[in-house]
């Protein structure tokens, strides 16, 4: 009877590993995105949304404690050791020594005042890279409404939450309590993001005057306009800009052998704001 | 007498574990000087990618400290005008004084890090017949690519049919390794680029 049962603890053991590590891996390789299109406020050929491909997303920004990690085993990123063409002299200006951010109560805080360079080096060192544009935007837009009402109670907030980020009261990761379908957690209410591309070829072309927010608007809806003032404000940036109101998150490739659980083809199209139907 | 050794040994076990953390603090100082003595605050060569060439060999930035060094990002695939680009960055090059030119180091990054493997850039050279002594068409994990992109100012995005969008730049360093020469476009002469290029060689020789 015993050897038995050890023959069939074992695998069950085995298994019992592998699903930990499986989700292990899931929770450090972001949240899963499937693929699908979008509108944005750039222009667009008629009738061809942009398109999105699937990607895993953080579901949350980078903490402090996570990017003194990374400081941690890469340390020509550190305050006094990254030269001056990748970060402003504002870099971790916060932080109370040179590569810690002192009290453990900031551990959680979304990590600010990093240049686009140092992000982009912290996602690779990750395994991963920055978002582009248009997968930050897509992602943000997976949001839940359930009536036309609530989404623009939800984007005249977002309105106020843009003309004013706090960047001196940040608070922790994942308590804004604002989360897309998927999960993925704080788009909006805690700190701006640096993507991959924050000046899409089409920026030079545009100013930073109101009458380019009004062109870009498109559609009336608040979204849109929360979204203008989204995009004008991020093209704004520098690469080594170092603000407080700053932070980011990353993503990462789908690996192309695995097989996705929510189907590769499964492309969402979201209407919103221009379409009332999908309500 | 006593109280004076047993003073000296309390100080002594005080003070060795602060010399001891004081010789690691210099140190670290030390090293972080040398990087600053070694590269311009501006220098590129500031990069520590590894990028991968034609014939799989790793390459950083930093090996052309003493070298000027003309730079393109294009990719493997584009049919539209990035053999045109290449073209060009091949018309300055075979502009450039015969003395000088063997001299020069050109270096053509792929922003296609998934198609654009060494064995696919291989290809790539040797249909465009510069698969020649002196230039490397390289590639490298993607947040290399897009810190050298930001680094250079060149722009450019994935469209969902796997094509680039992508500004047309010829970018010059100094041995230094700052950027001195930006030819942007696809037209227009390069006469005064090949000569600003010589005039780098020149300089470098006083």
């Amino acid at each position: 009877m015993k050897p038995v049962t050890f023959k069939l603890l074992l695998p069950t053991l085995l298994l019992f590993c592998l699903q930990f590590a499986s989700t292990v891996m899931a929770q450090s390789a972001g949240i899963e995105l499937p693929a699908g299109s979008f509108h944005s406020v750039l222009p667009e050929v008629v009738g061809e949304p942009h398109r999105v491909d699937i990607f895993l997303l953080d579901e949350t920004a980078v903490t402090n404690s996570q990017f003194r990690q990374f400081l941690m085993e890469n340390p020509r990123w550190s305050p006094s050791e990254i030269p001056a063409l990748y970060a402003g002299n504002r870099y971790l200006q916060h932080w109370s020594n040179d590569g810690n951010y002192g009290d453990e109560s900031l551990a959680d805080l979304p990590v600010t005042r990093v240049s686009w360079y140092s992000a982009n080096a912290y996602c690779g060192w990750k395994g991963g890279r920055l978002p582009t544009l248009n997968e930050w935007e897509y992602a943000a837009q997976l949001m839940h409404f359930n009536t036309a009402q609530e989404e623009n109670l939800f984007s005249s907030e977002l309105i106020g939450w843009y003309s004013a980020v706090d960047a001196k009261h940040t608070k922790p990761v994942g308590s804004t309590g604002i989360e897309n379908r998927y999960g993925v957690k704080d788009m909006f209410g805690l700190v701006m993001e640096w993507v991959e591309d924050f000046k899409p070829p089409v920026a030079t072309d545009l100013s930073l005057d109101c009458g380019t927010v009004g062109r870009m608007q498109g559609t009336s809806s608040m979204y849109g306009y929360a979204m203008s003032v989204r995009y004008i404000t991020r093209m704004s940036f520098k690469a080594t800009s170092t603000t407080g109101m700053l932070g980011f998150r990353c993503a990462y490739d789908y690996p192309e052998n695995a097989e996705s659980t929510k189907g590769k083809s499964s492309a969402l199209m979201i209407n919103h704001p221009n379409n009332q139907s999908t309500y | 007498m006593q109280n004076l050794k047993l003073l000296f040994l309390l100080a002594g076990m005080l003070l060795l574990p602060l010399l001891a953390s004081s010789q690691q603090t210099m140190t670290m100082n030390n090293a972080g000087l040398e990087t600053a003595k070694t590269y311009h605050a501006e220098s590129l060569h500031h990069m520590n990618a590894e990028w991968a060439n034609q014939n799989g060999e790793t390459i950083q930035l930093a090996d052309y400290l003493g070298q000027p060094l003309v730079l393109v990002m294009f990719y493997g695939r584009c049919t539209g005008t990035c053999p045109v680009l290449i073209q060009r960055t091949w018309k300055l090059y075979s502009g450039i004084d015969v003395d000088i030119r063997d001299r020069v180091q050109v270096l053509a990054v792929s922003f296609d890090y998934k198609n654009d493997t060494p064995q696919a850039l291989k290809e790539y050279a040797e249909n465009e017949q510069l698969d020649i002594p002196g230039w490397n068409f390289v590639t490298a994990q993607q947040s290399d690519i897009r810190e050298l992109a930001m680094l250079l100012g060149v722009q450019y995005r994935e469209r969902s049919d796997g094509h680039f969008e992508h500004s047309n730049l010829i970018t010059v360093l100094d041995a230094q390794g700052k950027i001195v020469l930006r030819s942007e476009g696809i037209k227009g002469g390069l006469s005064d680029t090949a000569t600003a290029i010589e005039e780098l060689f020149k300089s470098d020789l006083q």
